[in-house]
């Protein structure tokens, strides 16, 4: 597990002191001091199927079928205070669906949730009052009036002093440079400042954890660096602990060192980002240039190819993808066999690895075992 | 509660405001249908009168109607129903506040904006139908108390009619439904005196009445002290029952979209 936070640097920003609600979770806890647990956790949803037509359509009315769809299937993982976990999947993964029951919009069909203690989905409001979920694609803010007048409703709603708002409103304001947003209404700013208003009408109270559910979904590239950049100040200043899903792989290399991947709703891996490679896809990249001599075959890739499979070939250059476990002895008859010019061994990019094991490659090649 | 309360109705009424026509239009089904049915009794009263009524009665009936319709009615299946058609119920689910204190100020807000259209528009229209007032001080305070409890009644029972959207995309087709029996034993196609003797003894047993026609009916003077009494009291039991249908609703409903996601 990655380390947590000292709970004492959260405690030492001032609007953490100033939050009458973080308290620090004693240790005889039956939550073992993680902030997030999950035990056996699934959700199974039941689906009206229909098939397309008139017919099908008119039988629906007298004799309807439905279908069970196991949408999180037995997952168990725990997130310590101050965690920034990356949680990795598809669509239709079940990422959403274990946010949802986190955050207490959704009962487990079987499972424990304990999320600050609590059991979410009896949404306390002592819970609801030390949590946030920010949804790339559903937002809370109301579209008709300045989004510094939602920010007031968080503040009554979440019984906020005026110093405590005032503070956090400043904080947020440097943070996300909303100044100039606070006045307009929110249906007239564009998708990346309506989503600094959104987490920053997500922060006002100063939850305790954050969950995250694709923040950063349609933004530009320099929006999404941006909104990146202020979640992880935010857990740097605060300690919270963050859950996020993203699309962007970008996202979860700056922000997690711990993933969590979940395909069809099973947990595939849990564990260090740096480690994600070796455990999923166990496998280097081998990038070979040869020397342009009388000897070199006149064709690279094919004198290449017995020793690995072909990634690419592109401008002389041969991208050959071996076993790790193979990759020294391979390298060494390359060299022994072949007038290699340059030879470099890498891991495969992030973006790859998690490519193949949602296209189902990777669990083909390699034994996937949960890193705990 | 009532800070929060206060902080929805303020940023309701400041949304609403943002929609000055569509408002405009929506105040008016609180006005044009009650209109219709005035013209049409007042035709046939015409210089005498039907079961009793005289034309200046019909007048000062639905002119007091339009107003408590306004004041009662419900917009819930058009506020709560379409957010949890759209989803949009999620995040209103992750504050810690029921979200129906938000609908509650969305109906109070728009119905103290509204009333600054439907007022006047009443005050116009009296003079031209030349009403007559049978009523008393006493009689017209007792009606005004009787529009809160029928206001949360409708409130109440909109909201659950509304929480039908947990289950059914179709929640609106049941608010059809309602709407009728509104429309029916409500007082609105005719007071409730005129209609035949079977339907008189349904809107007494049914809410429907207490929710918009009796307080009409007790600041018209219609009604006798014992009647009144006996419209309090079945005020109180069926806002009773309508807040145990909308809690019932709610806690099946809340648990059914959690089953089924959103």
């Amino acid at each position: 597990m990655a380390q947590a936070r000292n709970m004492n640097e959260a405690t030492a920003h001032p609007l953490a002191e100033q939050n009458p609600q973080h308290e620090p979770i004693g240790s005889s806890d039956p939550d073992r001091g993680a902030h997030v647990l999950i035990q056996n956790l699934s959700k199974v949803y039941r689906v009206h199927e229909r098939e397309a037509g008139l017919k099908a359509s008119l039988g629906s009315l007298f004799r309807r079928k439905y279908r069970d769809v196991r949408a999180v299937n037995d997952i168990s993982f725990e997130v310590a205070p101050g965690e920034v976990v990356g949680f990795l999947g598809p669509n239709g993964a079940g990422k959403t669906t274990t946010l949802k029951m986190l955050s207490g919009l959704l009962f487990p069909s079987s499972g424990t949730v304990r999320v600050l203690g609590h059991e979410p989905f009896k949404r306390e409001r002592s819970y609801l009052g030390r949590m946030s979920m920010v949804m790339g694609n559903k937002g809370q803010l109301q579209w008709d009036i300045p989004a510094g007048d939602a920010f007031l409703v968080n503040k009554v709603v979440y019984k906020l002093s005026d110093e405590q708002f005032r503070t956090a409103l400043g904080e947020l304001t440097d943070l996300l440079d909303l100044g100039p947003l606070l006045k307009k209404q929110v249906r007239s700013l564009s998708l990346g400042e309506r989503m600094k208003c959104e987490l920053a009408a997500a922060l006002l109270h100063q939850p305790q954890v954050l969950f995250l559910d694709e923040p950063t979904i349609g933004l530009d590239v320099t929006m999404q660096a941006r909104i990146r950049s202020f979640i992880g100040e935010y857990n740097r200043r605060t300690g919270a602990t963050v859950l996020l899903t993203s699309h962007y792989m970008a996202d979860v290399v700056a922000l997690c060192k711990r993933v969590i991947v979940i395909h069809q709703g099973r947990l595939l891996y849990d564990g260090a980002l740096d480690a994600l490679s070796g455990k999923i896809a166990p496998f280097k990249l081998l990038t070979v240039q040869l020397e342009d001599t009388v000897d070199t075959p006149a064709e690279p890739m094919d004198a290449l190819a017995p020793y690995g499979e072909v990634q690419r070939n592109q401008d002389g250059q041969v991208v050959l993808r071996v076993p790790r476990a193979e990759a020294a002895a391979v390298t060494a008859r390359l060299l022994a066999n072949l007038p290699v010019a340059d030879l470099s061994i890498e891991d495969p990019p992030i973006e790859d690895v998690i490519d193949q094991v949602f296209s189902g490659n990777a669990l083909a090649e390699a034994h996937v075992e949960a890193a705990r | 509660m009532i800070a929060a309360f206060r902080v929805f109705f303020t940023t309701q009424w400041a949304s609403f405001l943002a929609y000055r026509v569509m408002f405009f239009l929506y105040s008016m089904w609180a006005i044009l249908p009650p209109l219709i049915y005035l013209a049409v009794w007042g035709t046939v009263a015409g210089g005498g009168n039907v079961a009793g009524w005289s034309r200046g009665e019909f007048v000062v009936y639905y002119l007091t109607f339009m107003v408590v319709n306004h004041l009662t009615g419900s917009i819930e299946i058009h506020t709560t129903g379409y957010e949890i058609r759209m989803g949009d119920l999620s995040p209103r689910l992750l504050l810690p506040v029921h979200p129906a204190l938000r609908a509650l100020a969305s109906n109070v807000g728009f119905k103290t904006i509204g009333l600054f259209i439907v007022a006047p528009s009443v005050l116009l229209l009296a003079p031209l139908f030349k009403p007559e007032f049978n009523t008393s001080p006493g009689m017209f305070f007792l009606g005004v108390l009787a529009v809160l409890p029928a206001a949360a009644m409708q409130f109440l029972w909109g909201y659950s009619i509304a929480l039908l959207a947990f289950w059914t995309t179709r929640a609106d087709a049941v608010s059809q439904l309602n709407y009728t029996f509104l429309f029916l034993l409500s007082g609105e196609v005719a007071p409730i005196a005129l209609l035949p003797e079977g339907l008189r003894t349904l809107a007494a047993a049914l809410p429907y009445r207490y929710m918009l026609s009796f307080p009409v009916e007790v600041i018209t003077g219609q009604l006798g002290g014992r009647q009144i009494l006996l419209g309090f009291v079945m005020q109180g039991l069926w806002l009773g029952a309508a807040w145990l249908l909308m809690r019932f609703t709610w806690q099946r409903g809340v648990r059914h979209y959690a089953a089924v996601g959103g």
